[in-house]
């Protein structure tokens, strides 16, 4: 993965994460459509999934790196700063994903 | 080590040799000089423009001030009459609004403008007259503003301006339309700053300053930038649609039409509360230069900051609801926001404890002066307004405490504790860079104490007053329910508060007096305490290290003696070098533009525009209208100079083109930049729109039947493509023989006029349909549609005339081409939000039935 694109992708797939959420809630009380809660579960954890992907991928980059030291420096950076990034995400994910367990929909 | 490291090793000698041939320091000042008298309203340096910004950003903050101290005396005591009601509206909408527009984030630019070059040891910044374009829009246009108090025309719907308070029938009159015209523009001029600062760290670094050994500060601006990219076309939109249903009645926000009045606080706090970190961020990086200086040790923490301040960038924007908790939205999609207004808490809580551990850290006993006594303060006022601030995320509690004195009180310690603390703690350390002497230490302590006593005895008050229950925007109380005490003892600390900030400004005013200072007075490590004048660095350092003058001992000798890299001029014009935005290799020369007066008149122009669109003199204006954008064209004249000085050498062996174009340039980045602004504006469209569908889908049902037949949208996209078709041909066409060539311009026009015609065509679909504006708020959102579409592709057809014309003037070809590529990128943005348009207006509504 492109260094640039690794470093946002922990924030970017939040922020998508908290966009579905945030929609999807005010579109199925719209609709009164039932089931939002499943739906906030299901995308927590795929977030969750794609967030682990993006860090195993800087990982992968930089265990690479140290053998071939392919990456230049500021390369190297992105992808330490990345794992990083992708761990505070996913802290975040978590814990607007948690409310759906304990607050009722639409209400 | 890095690829830049790898071309010039420090240890095998330095880019260039010395003694440097004689007269290449007098050809660097000619160059650079500043013009004097009159003239210097032309002058685009860095540190000439950088400290006009600033200070006229100060000058607001004067004036915003007096105005809250006008407010606190009415205020002392309860039943006072000192001033009206209407007054006093007019006072606290117009000190919100100057405070956040007008000094705050100006302040940060100016900064921005000010340091960043100078810790690049950057000639200058890329766009040298768009920063002076920018200032002087914001100059004009919030002088004027401002002047509005002056005349009973001020705003009174408070700084967030609600409708349907602010909406016709309930502020009528012109004073709604100088917010809304005024501060729309003044956006602008900030959006035209962000730009320059992301292309001005992203490519005007030092060779060797890879990601890793920029300076915090840059990358909180940059942080920063980004997000007044994505943030200020959310509210740019909400005026436009607030202004637009003022002037001509299309019901967005009118209820009884479909429109939402809620709306509006979605679009404005989806900007709302990024601000208070756009405003914060570089505060905390400001804090993180100074820390390491007065520590006397490197930060602590490098990576997890940068992380931190990624994070809050992100996370900042899934916070806006959390100011409309008590506005009846569901609560479970108040959890949402109210698990990520804690979840800011995370990244916003490791920049302090890594500020702390960098104190703790240090060689020796952490300095203190006058710029680490504000930064100490600005950690104590802060962390209890972001405690605060997770008091107020709890959604429970902020509907106990919602429009109370409380919220006063917590977000003036957010602001003053995270912005203006700072503020004062980055002019006192980075006076001598700027002056070359330093503000007194004496006055500087008596300054600190007094604001510092002055604003808790001020503001933490109201939070016990807004637990007793005094709501917020009210002009008096009866006396006696028990709030007196509290608001007399807020007033005087207001005046204390004052008193530090008149001492501040007697200091400032010695300053000139004062003897010159060391170079680099607090023995800091970073570049811009190089020795400098009016061109910069006398040579651009390669850098090899995140303080570079701690630990590259001789750097300050070897960049006086020219030894690094670019010590001379030799394309004989202002230029500096443009490195990669990850290692910041060395890639080519960029020629700067000087002085001049066509962005000036650019300014001037468009203020007068939207100043004279605000009192309704639609004519004058439309005249200024068109003057701006001739004066504009007349300065993109000047900006594409061509490749013909070929290859310079700046040392090290490295011989580097002198002109560069396409995707990859610094043009080509701004443009990509343009582009991200004029995109989120329409993902703030596309969110109104869907809003207002959930809010009111009989509206969308009546509208549905009033679709144009589907042939309309069919042509519209064949027109579309047929545009984009044109223009990827347009391209190889430069490299024809003969006449052929001719394609270019001719193929440019056309694409651009197949654009403007689909624009055309699909309010003419509308039209013909029956369909009218004004008729509900459907009928308003289709419509808006293409008049942001409608402003895209008037802007190609402008351009593509324009490059037409540098065609046949024969300032156009293969090798130079910079407008064709700029207008060819900006059509095909055009056309790939116009199908997205197309989608969105005539599949959705059949979609949903």
């Amino acid at each position: 993965m492109l260094a640039p694109v690794c470093l946002v992708s922990g924030p970017l797939i939040w922020f998508t994460h908290f966009t579905l959420l945030y929609g999807g809630h005010t579109a199925f009380c719209a609709i009164g459509a039932r089931g939002i809660h499943l739906l906030v579960i299901a995308a927590t954890i795929a977030a969750g999934l794609l967030l682990a992907t993006a860090a195993v991928a800087s990982l992968r980059a930089l265990r690479a790196t140290a053998r071939t030291r392919e990456l230049s420096r500021g390369q190297r950076f992105q992808h330490q700063a990345a794992l990083l990034v992708a761990g505070l995400s996913a802290v975040a994910v978590a814990w607007v994903g948690i409310t759906a367990t304990v607050v009722p929909a639409c209400s | 080590m890095s690829a830049t490291d790898q071309i010039c090793k420090p240890s095998e000698g330095l880019p260039n040799d010395a003694p440097r041939p004689p007269g290449e320091r007098e050809a660097l000042l000619r160059i650079w000089a500043i013009p004097r008298g009159w003239r210097r309203l032309s002058a685009v340096n860095n540190m000439v423009v950088g400290p006009v910004y600033l200070g006229t950003a100060f000058l607001f903050f004067l004036m915003a001030g007096l105005l809250a101290l006008l407010m606190r005396v009415q205020l002392a005591v309860g039943d006072n009459t000192f001033v009206g009601q209407d007054l006093y509206n007019q006072l606290f909408t117009m000190h919100g609004t100057t405070m956040m527009f007008l000094f705050a984030v100006p302040a940060i630019e100016a900064l921005g403008m000010m340091l960043l070059p100078q810790m690049f040891a950057a000639r200058d910044l890329p766009f040298p007259r768009l920063s002076a374009f920018a200032v002087w829009t914001y100059i004009i246009g919030g002088l004027v503003f401002f002047s509005t108090i002056l005349y009973d025309l001020a705003p009174r719907g408070g700084w967030f301006m609600y409708p349907p308070l602010t909406l016709t029938e309930y502020s009528p009159g012109d004073s709604a339309d100088f917010w809304l015209l005024g501060i729309g523009f003044i956006e602008i001029s900030a959006i035209a700053g962000a730009v320059e600062i992301v292309i001005g760290i992203l490519r005007t670094r030092p060779p060797g300053m890879s990601l890793d050994r920029m300076p915090i500060l840059a990358w909180s601006m940059l942080i920063f930038a980004g997000m007044i990219i994505f943030a200020f076309p959310a509210v740019i939109l909400a005026t436009m649609m607030l202004e637009i249903e003022r002037s001509f009645g299309w019901p967005f926000f009118s209820t009884a039409k479909g429109g939402d009045s809620l709306l509006w606080q979605h679009l404005f706090w989806f900007f709302g509360h990024p601000e208070v970190y756009i405003i914060f961020l570089p505060a905390a990086g400001m804090v993180s230069m100074i820390v390491p200086t007065m520590a006397r040790t490197p930060l602590v923490g490098y990576r997890l900051i940068v992380v931190a301040l990624i994070a809050t960038g992100f996370f900042s924007f899934g916070l806006w609801v959390h100011h409309m908790f008590t506005t009846g939205i569901p609560a479970l999609s108040l959890a949402f926001f109210s698990a990520a207004s804690m979840a800011v808490a995370i990244p916003a809580g490791l920049q302090v404890f890594a500020w702390i551990a960098t104190i703790a850290a240090g060689r020796e006993r952490f300095r203190i002066a006058t710029p680490s006594l504000f930064v100490l303060g600005f950690l104590f006022i802060f962390t209890i307004g972001g405690l605060t601030g997770v008091m107020v995320a709890v959604v429970p509690f902020d509907l106990q405490v919602h429009d109370s004195y409380f919220v006063v009180a917590h977000f003036h310690y957010v602001l003053i504790g995270g912005m203006v603390f700072p503020l004062l703690a980055t002019v006192y350390y980075w006076a001598p860079m700027v002056s070359h002497r330093m503000l007194s230490e004496r006055l500087g302590r008596s300054v600190f104490w007094l604001m510092f006593a002055g604003f808790h005895v001020a503001f933490f008050p109201m939070h016990i007053m807004g637990l007793m229950g005094m709501p917020r925007r009210v002009w008096t109380y009866p006396a006696g329910i028990g709030w007196d005490t509290l608001n007399t003892i807020s007033t005087a600390g207001a005046f204390v508060l004052a008193a530090g900030v008149v001492i501040f400004l007697v200091d400032l005013a010695l300053l000139s007096r004062r003897e010159r200072a060391p170079a680099n007075p607090w023995d800091a490590g970073t570049l811009e305490w190089l020795p400098a004048d009016v061109y910069s660095t006398r040579s651009i350092p390669h850098v090899t290290s995140r303080e570079p003058l701690w630990d590259q001992p001789n750097l300050v000798r070897e960049v006086e003696d020219g030894r690094h890299y670019l010590p001379n001029a030799p394309t004989g014009t202002r230029e500096t070098i443009v490195t990669g935005p990850v290692d910041a290799e060395p890639e080519y020369v960029l020629r700067l533009t000087g002085p001049g007066w066509n962005h000036v008149l650019a300014a001037v122009f468009t203020a007068a525009c939207f100043l004279l669109l605000t009192v309704k003199l639609v004519v004058p204006a439309a005249v200024c209208g068109v003057l701006a954008i001739v004066a504009c064209l007349a300065w993109a004249w000047q900006l594409d100079p061509g490749p013909e000085k070929g290859r310079v050498h700046i040392g090290a062996g490295l011989h580097l083109p002198s002109y560069a174009t396409g995707p990859s340039s610094h043009a080509g980045l701004a443009m990509v930049v343009l582009m991200l602004v004029s995109a989120s504006l329409y993902l703030a469209y596309v969110f109104s729109y869907l809003y207002l569908w959930t809010v009111s889908p009989q509206v969308w049902a009546s509208g549905a039947p009033l679709l144009p037949d589907l042939g309309w949208p069919i042509g519209m996209t064949a027109l579309l493509l047929v545009g984009w078709g044109a223009f990827s041909l347009a391209r190889p066409a430069l490299a024809w023989t003969g006449t052929l060539r001719h394609l270019t311009p001719l193929l440019s026009l056309v694409g651009a006029l197949c654009l403007v015609a689909a624009t055309v065509g699909e309010i003419a679909s509308h039209w013909l349909a029956g369909l009218r504006p004004t008729d509900s708020a459907y009928g308003a959102m289709v419509y808006l549609g293409s008049v942001l579409a409608a402003q895209v592709m008037i802007a190609v057809l402008i351009m593509a005339g324009f490059t037409a014309a540098r065609y046949f003037a024969g300032k156009l070809d293969l090798g130079r081409r910079l407008p064709f590529d700029s207008t060819a990128t900006l059509a095909r943005y055009g056309v790939g939000q116009s199908l997205a348009g197309l989608a969105l207006i005539h599949a959705f509504p059949r979609l949903v039935g």
